[in-house]
């Protein structure tokens, strides 16, 4: 790229102004840039697969025509090099080609016309490691093990503008090491070590926890049969499970049109457990507030209250759509950063309270058995065991399970623990994202297990 | 930029002296556009074009590749990438997985190969306003009642270009042009609702666009919808059941094509996607399916999603049988791949874009025809039940339990087709499951689907693969219905 990422704030403001200056008076546009300078190692057996950096940065720019008839609207983005000259002369030829085709296009009854939101400025920076030193860094406390995973780290951009004067900026500087370690029959337990300033004694700590738990891995696994287990899912585990809310469910579009399976919540018809609460919290600070389009949501947005639905995550579209408010939602109306409330149940209490039954620490390829219903299928996978009378005996063969979020977070809910673990985003589809979530563990009077 | 221009940056780094210590350089250039139209309730919803280009420098270094992507096409820039590339691989090599042999002139795990691909054309491009207004007619053409409480159509034009030069003298060039299509309604009564879709994902032109038939299919989609309001639970039984082409591609997907990924037997993906079930000292020995199961890679075929005639790594796609009279005899690996497990392999070392390294992939991935006719298959079962369109799917991260469920399904009664049902679901054990494989429908029942959303690797990738299977005939398989 030809200037590093960390001064594209000018580079991307002055672009913008030029583009904004190209407009008539019955136009108004919108910009967004995302960008990156990322490092990216992929390990095997505890050695690298792969290892690599990406730079990466592109401009999206809505424009939005106003007629007599209606808003008329399009978008495009393009990949953004840094080069003042090409990609100013880029930018000039988009916005003319947007321009002449904006005219044509069908009127959009719900576009929704940007507004001024000001000013945000949030930069986190951090302390990574030196890009050529990372192998080292990670891999020689690592002798020994077979680790397999994805060291992924620098610096990420979020920036939005708009021709009403808007300017939003998110700047942040961050890591995650996703890895899981093996035994040599194959079975694995899962960690993601992640901040913003790299620390070795931290690192260690996690590895050493990781450690301890393989050590649980290595009885004989246990083969369980179909049926009704009592449950404990662990805080990454309940992570899974939420993130299906994001799937249609907490969507105002969707239960409007009556594709959540949360409709029944609001029409009064079904219930969750008075101890299950659930909210996009961006006090978490790991994502920027604003969307896409610049809209800001608030700090907090409680959707469940002791299990009443009580919100629901709105977008600006939606919003134009049922006359409603926006609460700043993202287009797909799912989660950035949500937190489920703790409850009373302590560390030390958990293999106690739940007895006999099952310890999950990670589910697998969730997705709807009936998703008008709420009904979900996904397999355990990495540290599962069985346990008996509060003693762990072993690993479980892997499961595929197949229950209701009514009977996760209403019927079956026993107990929500007293911690919660932040569970970081890292996923790299496209870029890498941003966001995580906040998640207590929970204890489950039975779990459907299928096969 | 053509390749001859790729090769003109590509001469002008290797100048360099920081240079000199790399053992192999190559450039992947990637150009790609996508234009979208959404149209939603008879209104239009969303108008955008995606453009991205790039460049990936790929640097070996003691057997070992380091990579960096940047989208910047000056000779300075891909020269700085070149150098971030080479510390890279400098940094990793001392702990690579699998160093390669970067000693011949020529190494095996980046051949030399020089030729052109380019998948069919349109013969005559829709403005992007007619196509606005196509959307628009479509998603308000489903609205044929009052129980319709949505309706979405959607059409993605792709068209996109791909280079890789290197300094072993590589010289690629491959052209793109595609359609996603897919519309949907969804249906509402009560309590009770219910969704149906349909579309394609091909290379080429836009001709079904402007087919007489397109309308046939959106009536029968908004149709559908409203008849599975009405329509019975799936029982819960074991049974026969006869899985639709556009089923067909998502089980072949997840239970044939993932597993026999040689990258996942390997371990590399096992951190994200899993492993497989699947042993290097399987190929040539175990028994996948019945002798009626035959599966090819085939990137030859005209049209298919994931054609191509060279993968990433500059390896000469061609055919190959995967699975042969249900004998497992190859796996689904890039010439790196093949030399790391000594597993044979075939030309899939793909990635998504410029800004991600390639990785084992599936293309085409496709079920070869049988000898029965879709009546045969039906008059050949005295209880079971036809599935059609996936809406649905988990499996293990070994490739072995799975559950799928689809939008619609019938009730086929002694040897006849009855009646409809919603909500059908299955779920079964790989092996076991296509060792159950009765009856393959002969070449009238072929369909080709395919999928621009295959996810896999880290850092994660999406990436188009193609699927074309006949009507297939399964015994004892679990299936059940949706419940509260």
């Amino acid at each position: 790229m030809n200037r590093p990422i960390s001064s594209f704030r000018e580079h991307f403001e002055s672009l913008v102004d030029v583009a904004f200056k190209t407009l008539s008076t019955a136009e108004v546009l919108a910009c967004e840039l995302i960008g990156e300078d990322s490092q990216f190692v992929r390990l095997n057996a505890a050695k690298v697969r792969q290892a690599g950096q990406v730079q990466d940065a592109s401009l999206r720019m809505r424009l939005f025509l106003r007629r007599d008839e209606g808003v008329r609207s399009l978008e495009n983005t393009f990949s953004l090099t840094g080069d003042w000259k090409s990609d100013e002369s880029r930018l000039m030829a988009v916005i003319s080609e947007m321009q002449n085709e904006v005219q044509r296009v069908p009127v959009d009854p719900y576009a929704v016309l940007p507004t001024n939101r000001g000013q945000v400025s949030q930069i986190e920076e951090g302390k990574l490691l030196n890009s050529e030193e990372v192998c080292d860094r990670l891999l020689s406390d690592c002798v020994g093990l077979d680790l397999a995973g994805i060291y992924a780290a620098g610096a990420v951009i979020r920036g939005t503008a708009n021709s009403l004067g808007q300017r939003q900026w998110f700047y942040a500087e961050n890591f995650s090491l996703d890895y899981s370690l093996y035994t040599p029959a194959e079975k694995a337990v899962k960690s993601t070590f992640a901040g913003s300033r790299w620390n070795r004694s931290e690192y260690l700590q996690d590895l050493d926890q990781s450690k301890r738990l393989l050590s649980a891995m290595e009885n004989k696994p246990i083969r369980l049969n179909r049926g009704n287990y009592r449950a404990y899912l662990a805080p990454a585990a309940v992570a899974d499970l939420v993130g299906m809310f994001s799937w249609g469910c907490v969507s105002e579009r969707s239960i409007r049109k009556g594709e959540s399976p949360l409709r029944f919540l609001r029409t009064g018809e079904r219930r969750l457990s008075s101890l299950f609460s659930l909210t996009e919290d961006f006090t978490l600070g790991v994502v920027p507030r604003f969307n896409g389009e610049g809209d800001i949501a608030p700090e907090r947005v409680p959707l469940i209250e002791q299990g009443h639905l009580v919100g629901s995550l709105v977008h600006s579209r939606t919003a134009s759509e049922y006359g409603i408010s926006s609460n700043g939602a993202t287009a797909g109306e799912g989660f950035r950063s949500p937190s489920m409330d703790p409850g009373n149940l302590k560390r030390e209490d958990i293999l106690k309270s739940l007895g006999t039954g099952v310890y999950l620490s990670n589910l697998h390829y969730l997705n709807w058995s009936d998703s008008f219903e709420g009904r979900v299928t996904g397999m355990t996978r990495y540290a599962c065991l069985w346990v008996e009378d509060g003693e762990v005996v072993g690993p479980i063969e892997t499961m595929r399970w197949d229950d209701s979020l009514y009977r996760f977070f209403g019927s079956e809910l026993l107990a929500i623990t007293d911690f919660r673990s932040v569970i970081a985003e890292t996923s790299t589809y496209h870029h890498r994202q941003l966001g995580g979530m906040l998640m207590p563990g929970i204890l489950l009077k039975e779990m459907n297990f299928t096969l | 930029m053509s390749a001859k221009n790729l090769n003109k940056i590509l001469n002008e780094i290797c100048i360099s002296p920081e240079l000199k210590k790399a053992e192999w350089i190559g450039l992947r250039e990637v150009r790609e556009r996508h234009r979208s139209f959404v149209g939603q309730d008879g209104k239009i919803r969303d108008i955008s074009s995606d453009n991205t280009h790039g460049i990936m420098v790929e640097v070996f270094f003691h057997g070992q590749m380091g990579y960096s992507a940047s989208p910047s096409p000056h000779v300075s820039a891909v020269l700085e990438s070149a150098i971030r590339a080479l510390r890279q691989a400098q940094a990793a090599s001392k702990w690579s997985v699998a160093p390669f042999d970067f000693g011949a002139s020529s190494p095996r795990v980046r051949p030399v190969a020089k030729g052109h691909y380019a998948s069919p054309k349109s013969v005559s491009t829709m403005s992007p306003a007619a196509i606005s207004e196509l959307v628009v007619m479509m998603s308000g053409r489903m609205q044929k009642s009052s129980k319709i409480v949505q309706t979405l159509a959607y059409i993605d034009c792709l068209d996109g270009e791909s280079r890789l030069v290197s300094t072993s003298g590589t010289e690629i060039e491959q052209e793109l042009e595609g359609i996603i299509l897919h519309f949907q309604a969804t249906a509402q009564d009560g309590s009770i609702t219910q969704k149906r879709s349909d579309g394609e994902n091909l290379q080429g032109n836009q001709q079904y666009l402007t087919d007489p038939s397109l309308w046939l299919r959106v009536d029968r989609v908004a149709e559908q919808s409203l008849e599975l309001l009405s329509a019975p639970e799936c029982p819960n039984e074991t049974t026969s059941v006869v899985l639709m082409p556009s089923q067909m591609t998502l089980q072949i997907h997840e239970s044939i094509g993932h597993p026999l990924e040689i990258d996942r037997i390997l371990g590399d993906e096992r951190n994200y996607a899993g492993w497989s079930f699947v042993r290097a000292k399987d190929f040539g020995n175990l028994q996948y399916g019945s002798k009626l199961l035959n599966v090819t890679f085939d990137p030859t075929v005209s049209g298919e999603l994931a054609s191509y005639s060279f993968d990433d790594g500059g390896n000469p796609a061609k055919r190959e049988h995967l699975i042969r009279d249900g004998l497992l005899i190859r796996g689904l690996g890039g010439l790196e791949s093949q030399t790391r497990s000594k597993i044979p392999g075939v030309a899939n070392f793909r990635a998504s874009s410029w800004n991600r390294p390639p990785v084992d992939r599936m293309a085409n991935i496709n079920l070869e025809p049988g000898s029965s006719s879709f009546d045969q298959i039906i008059s050949s079962i005295e209880s079971g039940i036809l599935m059609d369109t996936n809406r649905s799917w988990s499996i293990d991260d070994y490739r072995n339990k799975f559950q799928f469920g689809c939008e619609y399904a019938k009730r086929i009664q002694n040897g006849k087709i009855t009646h409809t049902i919603r909500n059908p679901n299955y779920r079964g054990i790989t092996t076991p499951f296509w060792n159950g494989l009765k009856m393959v429908g002969e070449a009238s029942t072929l369909y080709t689907h395919g999928t621009p959303n295959c996810g896999k690797a880290e850092p994660n990738q999406v990436i188009r693969v193609g699927h074309r299977s006949p009507v297939c005939l399964f015994e004892n398989v679990e299936v059940f219905g949706g419940a509260k």
